[in-house]
């Protein structure tokens, strides 16, 4: 496992107050935290990290939860890393966020090789609140699932996802939003950059509950397409039974604006480095609502070449 | 520095340039005014290489190390590093990319070009005050997203801040001078006028005669209906204020 550990990315080693999981299990000599250590009492301003590695080629499962207790406040950040194709890696992550406590989580698949499945299953209570960064950097089999359960009266979600592929890169985000108590609310945001011959698929459920009145949320999928044979599949969807809610959802696809490439190309920088430049624009509104500096530092190496 | 031979162009198969002839030497200002749609922005445009347009007939000659060049080929951004530079009629929002990142970069690129040093952001910052100042523009548009929720005015002055930078040999200026007020215009036309040398040349796309009195322009032309149909000194300019177009297009 030590010369393993070699050929793992030194830069999120330096993570602090870190719970690695090698290859499907949890790997006590390269955490330093513990397990029992993902059950927030007390509220952290530091962040906690999460780190899934998989380095073999087969099947690993895992599950692993995390509970902010009563008025409790933390940041969790996630880290997905493989540098297998042939390996497969399924993973859980379940969240309970109790009353009037706040998650901060950032989700991070970084480049991705082999099939990543990951499920999110997050519960809210009242006057809790959930906010979610998701980080999709590609991967030739990625699918994410994330379900969000707003079960106490003034729950709140919000999760700003991007989502950017390459080459032959297929990525699968599916997220539902269940409203199960009145007077919740939740905001989504997912961008996607398509290039070469990616596919993205997006399915966005909102699901409102007849006594979730009074419910507020907005659902938004913006994907622009970088070549001709990239493809976007776009689904938002609304379940509504309450007669009094506020709701919003849309989807839009675009390209490059061309009129923004001129202005740029015409001040002298050149298209291929003019184009980066207004697709880390548009990365941009996602990523400036990562809060933890920490992992800022190590995104911004893997930003430039996949965000 | 530009010579522009019988210039034909369209857009979406709809012909706007028909035949434009006009010779611009170092040192010299031209104003091209003419009625809305003659065709200005059109002919700025594929002077900057604007990938919608497209040539049809005649030349476009640029004086590059002293020698007259065919631009065809070239690039926006080769264009641009060879020192011509398109003040936008309506600048460009880009959300997400600061101001000072965008500048930089462009300063940077044609440093590089020129084979002298870039800047780090601390000196860029530095070469920039006193331009900011000079334009009585604040610091915060540094930080702000290029021309977002700028007003019509404030995104102007943005276009004179990139030309200093620059320093073009040849500015295209469309309509630089619309949407300023009186102390805006005064400032910009500074601007304009610190940058005017033996060596560089400016073209004024504009409606206003105003403008020409801060700036004088050596040549006044006429555009109507894709073609120069009348040039003059800046008396051709006060002749259109007082009496409209009417008068030359109708001959
Ligand atoms: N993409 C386009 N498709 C069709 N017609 C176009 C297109 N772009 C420009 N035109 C037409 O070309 C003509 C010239 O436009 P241009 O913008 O060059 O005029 P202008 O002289 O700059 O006018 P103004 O004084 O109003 O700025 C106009 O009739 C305009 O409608
Ligand atoms: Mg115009």
């Amino acid at each position: 496992m030590r010369m393993m550990f070699q050929e793992l990315p030194e830069y999120l080693f330096e993570l602090k107050n870190k719970v690695v999981f090698f290859n499907g299990d949890y790997s006590p000599e390269m955490s330093d935290l513990k397990l029992q250590d993902l059950e927030i009492k007390q509220s952290r301003t530091d962040a906690i990290n999460l780190l899934h590695f998989n380095q073999e080629s087969q099947i690993h499962e895992m599950a692993v939860s995390v509970v902010v207790r009563s008025g409790c406040k933390a940041i969790i950040n996630e880290i997905h890393f493989s540098i297998d194709h042939h390996s497969e890696h399924h993973s859980l992550t379940q969240i309970l966020v109790e009353n009037g406590a706040k998650l901060t989580h950032h989700q991070v698949i970084a480049p991705y090789q082999g099939k990543k499945n990951h499920k999110a299953h997050v519960e809210v209570f009242e006057q809790g609140q959930y906010q979610s960064v998701l980080l999709d950097m590609g991967g030739n089999d990625i699918r994410v699932e994330e379900t969000i359960e707003l079960k106490g009266p003034h729950a709140n979600n919000q999760i700003d996802g991007l989502i950017r592929l390459k080459n032959q890169e297929r990525s699968e985000h599916i997220i539902q939003v269940n409203h199960l108590a009145p007077e919740t609310t939740s905001q989504q945001k997912y961008k996607t950059m398509v290039d070469n011959e990616s596919r993205a698929h997006f399915t966005g459920k909102i699901y409102i509950a007849k006594v979730a009145q009074k419910s507020d949320s907005a659902l938004m999928n913006k994907n622009l397409l970088l070549a001709k044979k990239s493809h976007v599949l776009s689904l938002p969807q609304l379940e509504i039974f309450a007669d009094d809610v506020k709701c919003s959802h849309g989807s839009t696809t675009g390209q490059l604006n061309q009129e923004e490439l001129f202005y740029l190309e015409a001040r002298g920088i050149p298209k291929q480095q003019a184009q980066e430049m207004l697709l880390s624009g548009y990365s941009s509104e996602i990523i400036n609502k990562i809060t933890d500096a920490d992992l800022l530092k190590i995104l911004t190496p893997l930003s430039r070449t996949h965000l | 520095m530009l010579e522009i031979k019988n210039l034909h162009a369209k857009i979406d198969d709809k012909e706007i340039l028909r035949g434009i002839n006009l010779k611009v030497n170092a040192g010299e200002v031209h104003a091209i005014m003419g009625p809305n749609g003659s065709g200005k922005s059109t002919l700025s445009k594929i002077l900057a290489g604007h990938p919608a347009y497209e040539k049809t007939e005649g030349e476009v000659l640029y004086q590059i190390n002293g020698k007259y060049k065919s631009i065809d080929e070239l690039e926006p951004s080769q264009r641009a590093k060879e020192g011509i530079f398109l003040g936008f009629q309506y600048p460009v929002e880009i959300p997400g990319v600061s101001n000072i990142s965008f500048l930089m970069t462009a300063f940077n690129e044609l440093c590089e070009a020129q084979g002298v040093e870039t800047m780090k952001e601390e000196e860029f910052r530095k070469y920039l005050k006193p331009k900011l100042m000079s334009l009585d523009m604040n610091e915060s548009f540094l930080e702000r997203s290029v021309n977002e929720g700028f007003s019509g005015g404030e995104k102007k002055k943005n276009e004179i801040l990139q030309m200093m930078v620059l320093n073009p040999r040849l500015s295209l200026l469309d309509e630089t001078d619309s949407g300023l007020d009186v102390d805006a215009l005064r400032i910009v036309a500074q601007g304009v006028n610190t940058l005017k040398s033996k060596r560089n040349a400016t073209i004024l796309v504009t409606h206003y005669q105003r403008l020409l009195n801060y700036i004088q322009p050596d040549f006044v032309h006429i555009l109507y209906q894709g073609k120069i149909v009348k040039s003059g000194d800046k008396n051709l300019a006060l002749e259109v204020e007082e009496k409209g177009y009417d008068w030359i297009t109708k001959q």
